[in-house]
């Protein structure tokens, strides 16, 4: 059996060593775009920062593919799919397959605005990009985007000793994690690390000769030498596209719950489909490592015809901002518009956290202060535990003395420090 | 597949194997650096050892951005390369067991390695509560303790 992987990303090598923790002899070809093995995009901002070298973030080296016996293609576009003939095109050869898994990830947006292709722009994607910000030198930086990787990388810039501007167009920061409670105590945090933020503003253009010199916005203009665009990512789903597969609403790949695209033989992971949430069951995207990990191993698994079926999307997102834990699980309550939500709050000097709950069940989870018990809160979202059950539970000494871990979660669930 | 394997009854939270696992992993004497730790239970009157558990499927195998933990072929221990840790803490949130541990003084986290096969905290537990057996003799000796209840139960119903 053959099986060819297009991407070298998180999804595309767990997907490999998958198929070859199943079977020793199928056949493993990967196909990237990019020259340079795996790498951990989440170490980069701690690279900007410079608490770690830019080569701890590389995961594999050329010897680890070959001792996996996967070969590679890196380096090469792959042009076409032909899914009839079940084949693709790569430089000018033709390489046929028994199953094919598509990972081909996402890439940052830059919006066509002017001054956003002047010397200065930057992303935050690869470690070359990585380099790039470092050679340019940054004194002044605005981070258009206060999302995770918006935040991470303007904490990692005021580590360098930049003046960070952080801006972002919602209301709050990381508006898709927290609600505006949470979010508002973390910006504080911020910005007593002297990071300068603003919200509820849109960028309208960069500004400069041939450097950036100003970024423009709705509302003022901010002197500067950089700017970090991270505003969101598009799929890479323009091959799948090409090749017939059916693109959902959201713009990922369709896929069911067994990672199989919507043509036999398909099966796609990571950053490039949309898959159901564990809670709403809507489709979702997920652009987080540990789902690219899990829907490759799930991808893996039935394309070497062993069944396993994906629980969906849940995002779990964790920042430490001066050494303080901030966590997010699940839905905010923006994600959970039109449910009837109740709010289990508390707030105290040095905790603050809530919890969504909806019809019984708990859908998210905000913690800011604390890492305590967070997993086993995890797990009741995944599972989805009634909270009345849970809470029977922890009241009773039989259950409790074989399920300790509970315990952590109990002030949580009872709303009490 | 022999795992450490807790006995609630036993265990009277003296915390001498939180002091040992400190000393032998992280040369130090206070219970903060064990990667075991006693759950307190006031209200119910219990001590519980929590520890990690080695899953089959591990979740914070799957949430490690740096791919650093794996299963061990030969044991299936769950073991971490823990010297490309970030720390970004991603694992602990995905263990349900609170049993990965954040390390202080080298800001990584880390779990139980069993110590190679020999746990020292099984060997010094005074109390006979943390037990290193094998699981599917663990859980047929909770069936037998279960079933041997109910004979009991049943029994007493009998001669009243």
């Amino acid at each position: 059996m053959r099986v060819l992987i297009i991407g070298n990303g998180a999804a595309g090598n767990q997907a490999a060593a998958c198929i070859r923790k199943h079977s020793s002899e199928c056949e493993i070809v990967m196909f990237a775009r990019e020259s340079f093995p795996e790498y951990s995009a989440c170490a980069l901002p701690d690279v900007l920062a410079g608490w770690i070298p830019l080569d701890k973030t590389f995961l594999k080296t050329s010897l680890d593919y070959e001792q996996l016996q996967i070969k590679t293609c890196f380096g090469q576009e792959v042009n076409n799919v032909d899914i009839n003939k079940q084949c693709l095109e790569a430089g000018d050869k033709k390489y046929y397959y028994d199953r094919l898994i598509m990972a081909t990830g996402s890439q940052p947006i830059i919006p066509k605005i002017d001054g956003s292709q002047l010397n200065g722009n930057f992303v935050v994607k690869t470690p070359q990009d990585i380099e790039r910000i470092i050679d340019h030198k940054p004194t002044r930086a605005v981070i258009v985007g206060a999302g995770n990787i918006g935040v991470e990388t303007a904490s990692a810039l005021r580590n360098r000793g930049c003046i960070v501007y952080l801006i972002e167009m919602q209301d709050r920061i990381m508006p898709l994690l927290y609600d505006k409670k949470p979010a508002d105590i973390i910006q504080t945090m911020l910005e007593q690390e002297d990071i300068r933020v603003f919200t509820g503003e849109r960028v309208t253009g960069v500004a400069g000769e041939q450097q950036v010199e100003r970024l423009l916005t709705d509302q003022q203009e901010i002197e500067c030498d950089t700017v970090i665009w991270a505003a969101g990512v598009r799929q890479n789903v323009e091959l799948a596209r090409k090749a017939g597969l059916k693109i959902g609403g959201l713009g990922g790949i369709e896929v069911n719950k067994y990672m199989q695209c919507s043509e036999p033989g398909v099966f796609a992971c990571g950053d490039c489909v949309q898959s159901p949430h564990v809670y709403t069951g809507k489709p979702s995207l997920s652009l987080l490592w540990s789902s690219a990990k899990r829907q490759a191993d799930v991808a893996a698994a039935n394309c070497m015809g062993k069944l396993d079926e994906y629980e969906g999307n849940c995002s779990v997102v964790i920042e430490e901002i001066m050494g303080i834990p901030c966590v997010a699980i699940g839905l905010n309550l923006h994600g959970l518009a039109g449910y009837e939500t109740e709010v289990i709050e508390h707030e105290s000097e040095d905790l603050y956290y809530r919890l969504l709950a909806v019809d019984d069940r708990v859908a998210g989870f905000q913690c800011v202060g604390s890492l305590e018990g967070t997993g086993s809160i995890f797990t009741m979202i995944k599972k989805g535990t009634p909270l009345s059950e849970a809470r029977k539970l922890l009241h009773n000494k039989g259950s409790i003395s074989t399920m300790a871990w509970y315990m952590d979660s109990s002030r949580y669930i009872f709303g009490e420090y | 597949m022999k795992r450490i394997v807790v006995n609630t009854e036993a265990c009277d939270g003296c915390g001498i194997c939180q002091l040992v696992c400190s000393a032998y992993k992280a040369g130090q004497w206070h219970p903060a650096f064990a990667r075991i730790k006693i759950k307190q239970l006031q209200e119910f009157g219990l001590n519980v050892p929590v520890v990690c558990m080695h899953c089959t499927y591990p979740p914070c195998e799957i949430f490690c951005v740096m791919n650093l933990i794996y299963k061990d072929p030969d044991t299936a221990y769950t073991l971490r390369n823990v010297e490309r840790c970030i720390g970004c803490r991603a694992c602990e949130i995905a263990c349900p067991f609170s049993a990965a541990v954040w390390d202080p003084l080298n800001e990584v986290v880390v779990n139980c390695d069993l110590c190679g096969g020999t746990p020292e905290c099984v060997n010094h537990c005074p109390t006979g509560a943390l037990i290193f057996m094998d699981i599917s003799e663990a859980a047929d000796k909770k069936r037998r303790e279960a079933a041997g209840l109910r004979i009991l139960e049943a029994s007493r119903g009998f001669s009243e």
